[in-house]
């Protein structure tokens, strides 16, 4: 393809499946199409590889965005080919090492050939020497590290020799869309994004439901929501926020229910709204950032009366992680600073002093029914704002 | 759209009309830097000049008294600040009801070593006797607004002052600074620098009509320094180029507060009045006493008052809440209740009205009857 630049794709995962493997690697394929839609694209699938084409005219961010965030991508770089010949490789290595990351000159190196093609004469150790002999004309000070080096460059060996430098990482995991649907509790806290990142690296579609309180709970708090939805767009190849008006629901069950058990009623019918919404876009589970024991509404026998209000199967991703390592995640993906803002998804009006802690499930089970709720949430569900975001994180 | 009525003047006031057409006028008549030498300079100095005349007249003090800021928090800034170049670190004296310019200012002096001694002020005055019992030898500084922002309450700043002279002369004559924040004063209450005896005082044009970004300081204290460095404006106490149109028309509006002070007092105190008595079923936080007339603050005791301001708005009401609905994000008036000593839930659940003299009859009723359905629909 003309004007364009070759980007050289390893795939994790993927490469240990079996039959499957095709559908997975046609996924991802088509997942990073859609974050390059507009430009040309050129793709070519090869043994734990996929090398993408990709048009000038595409802006570097774009690549970045597309090849950074996208599932299945364990790593990625420009790359160059060339003719299987050792002449022919060195002169495209000299070209490759004349750019960054290695035009600096300076600091450590090491090569790691590769063939694919056992049939070339050389072997991966005697190509690793021979072009640690380019680098070292050009850059005489640059010495070599093979355990910690500070950089790399890379020759494969397939129908063609591929180089390339020092990988960046992707974010690893499965292509979304190669295990389902499912629907993801959006709070605005710090845990929800990064449950939908945890599950879309599984490979998990999803769209996003938030239940918004207003005026118990401020128009800023669902701005928060939407951007964190646009932030972890780009991660679930697009998503639809629902926004459910819930305000009437909580009045409902404030009126309606003992103090304690309020957070334990708002939950079983955020269940039931989940479930309705998503089970009409097809999905079947339910992702909540819940993590045991974080408060009175995440203990086991709080979280086993929740899952019982749930016909759908419910993921909770974060359920064994440490405060801590999902801050980290949410910094790492971006949407920490964004959760953080102090505009509360749950108004303190509608949470109770003393929460039942360890309530048993077919007492809140029959308190529940007794409510008569539903009619309530179905007016509610008919009355959802949808806002849906593109692979690229923006509102469509 | 919504007709939106304005009950939030303790946050800001919406610009007079005269003061408008006198910034505009200033802007593009007066082209020059009052520090330029040519007659256009020179015309822009003498404006400048004739600005702060007409203050220093309105407030009966002398010229050379008054500094031009950018508003209040700047004022208060330059007080403190000055502070810093001691070379000791004495002691100073804030209340726990200040602004936050003043009470974030007592927070960076603990840091840098100071002592700071923070008064509370139950039912929102501050009392003689706990700031006699707070000088000491080395108090350099003592810092108490003279109007509360959040429920305005009037302090007895003569008295207290007073304290603070007649210690000085126990001790032998050391000097002690006396500062007040008197943003929400202006126009307001009846009051004078001089009989106040204050040392400094910090004003906001925005607060009486004035435009935003504009205000001044009161200094008689020789010994005020600032931490700013420029081309030696005010004095050398705020460098910096002149903001002429603001410092203009700010002058207007503080001419048209004074002038009208009876007639908007009046008027404001009879609105507070029916405020007062329309919501008389709910918790007043507000004293009726030694209160200014334009704040008065109430409790829903029910709403968190940040879900309750949003309600008001959502019938055209605008009001400040003086607490955030949630517990993780405590804003500054609900600290300032509870150094009152008012009620959790009370503080929890209050809302500032404040009036200006544009306020109507009509708003206020509007506004009561606001309040009442929106509490009967919510109880």
């Amino acid at each position: 393809m003309k004007d364009s630049t070759l980007y050289l794709i390893r795939l994790g995962e993927i490469s240990l499946k079996g039959l499957n493997r095709d559908s997975f690697e046609k996924r991802l394929k088509q997942n990073i199409k859609q974050k390059l839609k507009g430009y040309r694209t050129q793709v070519n699938r090869q043994k734990g590889r996929i090398f993408f084409e990709i048009s000038n005219e595409c802006p570097k961010e774009t690549i970045e965005l597309a090849l950074g965030t996208t599932f299945g991508v364990v790593g990625y770089s420009r790359c160059l080919r060339c003719e299987k010949e050792i002449s022919v490789i060195r002169e495209t290595a000299k070209r490759l090492i004349a750019e960054e990351p290695f035009n600096k000159g300076v600091g450590t190196f090491k090569s790691i050939a590769k063939r694919a093609d056992k049939s070339f004469p050389m072997t991966s150790y005697e190509i690793d020497c021979s072009l640690g002999e380019v680098v070292h004309e050009i850059y005489p000070e640059m010495t070599v590290d093979v355990k910690h080096p500070d950089l790399t460059i890379h020759c494969e060996i397939r129908d063609q020799a591929y180089l390339y430098t020092s990988p960046k990482p992707g974010p690893g995991g499965l292509p979304v869309s190669t295990a389902g649907k499912g629907m993801l509790l959006l709070s605005g806290g710090i845990d929800s994004p990064v449950a939908g990142y945890r599950m879309a690296q599984r490979g998990l579609k999803m769209d996003c439901i938030y239940f918004h309180a207003y005026p118990y709970t401020s128009d800023q708090a669902l701005e928060k929501v939407k951007t964190l939805a646009s932030l972890i767009a780009p991660y679930l190849q697009g998503t639809r926020l629902h926004v459910i008006p819930f305000t009437e629901a909580q009045l409902w069950i404030k009126q309606h229910s003992r103090e304690d058990e309020t957070t334990l009623m708002f939950r079983a019918a955020m269940m039931y709204v989940a479930n309705a919404i998503s089970k009409s876009q097809e999905g079947s589970c339910i992702v909540t950032g819940e993590a045991l024991s974080q408060v009175a509404s995440q203990t086991l026998e709080s979280m086993a009366f929740t899952d019982s209000m749930s016909e759908q199967l419910v993921l909770r991703p974060l359920v064994g992680m440490d405060k801590q390592e999902i801050m980290n995640l949410a910094m790492k993906i971006g949407t920490y600073e964004t959760s953080i803002l102090p505009y509360e998804d749950c108004c303190v009006i509608f949470s109770p002093k003393h929460p039942l802690v360890h309530p048993d499930k077919s007492v809140e089970q029959e308190h529940y029914r007794a409510m008569a709720i539903e009619p309530l949430l179905e007016e509610a569900i008919k009355n959802t704002e949808i806002v849906d975001f593109g692979a690229d994180g923006l509102t469509r | 759209m919504q007709e939106i009525r304005y009950f939030d003047n303790a946050a800001t006031t919406i610009m007079s009309r005269t003061a408008l057409d006198v910034y505009q006028h200033v802007a593009s008549t007066y082209i020059g830097n009052p520090s330029s030498l040519h007659a256009e300079g020179i015309k822009a100095k003498e404006k400048l000049e004739q600005s702060r005349e007409d203050l220093a007249g309105l407030l009966s003090v002398a010229k050379e008294n008054l500094t031009f800021t950018a508003g209040a928090s700047e004022a208060n800034a330059i007080i403190f600040n000055s502070l810093i170049w001691k070379l000791q670190k004495p002691h100073v004296i804030i209340s726990n009801i200040e602004h936050s310019s003043t009470k974030e200012y007592g927070r960076l002096m603990k840091q840098l070593g100071w002592k700071v001694t923070t008064l509370d002020a139950p039912g929102g005055f501050i009392k003689a006797e706990d700031l006699r019992r707070a000088l000491t030898k080395q108090t350099r500084l003592v810092s108490l607004m003279l109007v509360n922002n959040v429920v305005g309450t009037i302090q007895d700043i003569q008295a207290l002052v007073a304290e603070v002279r007649a210690y000085e002369q126990e001790q032998g004559g050391r000097k002690i600074h006396f500062h007040t924040d008197a943003t929400q004063a202006f126009g307001k209450i009846p009051f004078s620098l001089e009989t106040l005896g204050v040392d400094s005082a910090a004003f906001s044009a925005h607060k009486f009509h004035g435009p935003k970004g504009v205000g001044f300081l009161y200094n008689r204290d020789p010994a005020i320094e600032s931490l700013s460095r420029g081309g030696g404006q005010e004095a050398g106490l705020r460098p910096g180029t002149e903001n002429l149109p603001g410092i203009a028309s700010m002058v207007e509006a503080a001419k048209e507060s004074i002038q009208k002070f009876s007639e908007h007092e009046k008027r404001v105190k009879q609105i507070n009045t029916l405020l007062r008595d329309r919501l008389s079923f709910l918790p007043t936080i507000s004293p009726e006493k030694a209160c200014s007339p334009y704040i008065l603050n109430v409790a829903t005791n029910n709403l968190p008052s940040e879900v309750f301001t949003r309600m008001l708005y959502d019938k055209g009401f605008c009001v400040s809440s003086g607490s955030a609905c949630s517990n993780n994000a405590k804003q500054k008036g609900e600290g300032v209740l509870e150094s009152m000593q008012i009620a959790p839930s009370l503080a929890k659940s209050s809302i500032r009205i404040s009036f200006s003299a544009d306020t109507t009859i009509e708003e206020a009723e509007a506004l009561a009857e606001a309040f009442t359905t929106l509490i009967q629909e919510h109880a």
